[in-house]
C-alpha cells in the first residue's frame, strides 16, 4: 500500500507519536503491575526447588511440583487480569533474565536433589530453596525494569 | 532491520498509536489500549476494524464474569508492516538530514 511519502516534519511527528504511545503503555503497565507478583513468583520457585528435597519415590514430590506449576499458571493469569496485557517473550536483557532464572532454578533443584541423596540436613535444603526464591523475586523485578526501559527506549 | 515500506493503513495517527502500543506486547485488552492511547471506545473500534480488515490485527472475545472482554493483538503481517513503516519514516528523516 504505497502512498506519497510524508514530509520529514510529518515523519518526525509520526515517529514521536509512536514513541509517545510506547511511553503511555509503559506508564500504564507501571501503574497496574501488581506489587505481589514478584514475591509470589519467588515463593513458587522456592516451593518448586524444595520439592526436590522429597525422598526419591515419594508422592510428595509430584504433589508439590504440580502445586507449584498450578500456582505459576494462576499467577500469570492473575497478572494478565490485573494489567490487561500478555507481554510474551522478549529479546535482549529481559530474555537474558528469564534464562538466568531458569538456569538458577534448575541448578538449585539439582543441588537440592543431590543434597537429599547425600543425606544433608533438611534445613540446608530449605536455606537453598529460600535463597533461590529470593533471587527469583529480585530477577522478576529486574525483568520488569528491563522491559519498561526497553519500552521507553523509543519506537 | 525491517525493509522500509510506507504503509497507508498504519500511517493514520490513531492506527499508528494502536500499532505502537500493541507492538510492545503479545495481547492486550481493548480497554488497556483505549486508555493507553486516550481515545473513546467508538474511535478505537473504528480503527481496529480497519486494521483487522487489512489483516494486521486479530480480535478475540472471551466471556468472563458475565461480561465479554475483547483482546487485541498484532498479526505477524501487522507487526511486520508496522516495523517497515517505522523504517520508512526514519529513512525520510535521515534523508533530510543528509541534504
Amino acid at each position: 500500500m504505497e502512498n506519497d511519502a510524508p514530509s520529514s516534519d510529518e515523519a518526525r511527528e509520526a515517529l514521536a507519536m509512536a514513541t509517545d504511545s510506547r511511553h503511555r503503555m509503559a506508564d500504564a503497565l507501571r501503574r497496574t503491575s501488581p506489587p505481589w507478583y514478584a514475591p509470589v513468583y519467588g515463593l513458587l520457585v522456592a516451593v518448586a526447588v524444595m520439592a526436590f528435597a522429597a525422598p526419591p519415590g515419594s508422592p510428595l514430590f509430584g504433589l508439590v511440583i504440580a502445586g507449584a506449576v498450578a500456582g505459576l499458571v494462576l499467577l500469570v493469569w492473575l497478572g494478565w487480569r490485573a494489567t490487561g496485557v500478555w507481554i510474551g517473550p522478549r529479546r535482549g536483557r529481559p530474555l537474558a533474565l528469564q534464562v538466568g532464572v531458569g538456569v538458577l532454578a534448575a541448578l538449585a533443584m539439582a543441588t537440592c536433589f543431590l543434597m537429599g541423596r547425600a543425606g544433608w540436613p533438611g534445613w540446608i535444603q530449605l536455606l537453598l530453596a529460600t535463597g533461590t526464591g529470593a533471587a527469583a523475586w529480585q530477577l522478576s523485578m529486574a525483568w520488569d525494569r528491563a522491559y519498561l526501559r526497553d519500552l521507553k527506549a523509543g519506537a | 532491520m525491517s525493509a522500509a515500506r510506507f504503509d497507508d493503513v498504519v500511517h493514520a495517527p490513531n492506527r499508528l498509536r494502536i500499532c505502537a502500543a500493541l507492538d510492545a506486547v503479545q495481547v492486550a485488552e481493548f480497554a488497556t489500549i483505549r486508555d493507553a492511547i486516550g481515545v473513546s471506545d467508538s474511535v478505537l473500534s473504528k480503527h481496529v476494524a480497519v486494521l483487522e480488515d487489512a489483516g494486521y490485527l486479530a480480535v478475540s472475545k472471551s466471556p468472563r464474569g458475565g461480561r465479554t472482554y475483547t483482546s487485541l493483538s498484532l498479526t505477524g503481517a501487522g507487526r511486520s508492516a508496522y516495523h517497515r513503516h517505522l523504517a520508512a519514516l526514519r529513512e525520510i528523516v535521515a534523508t533530510e538530514g543528509r541534504l
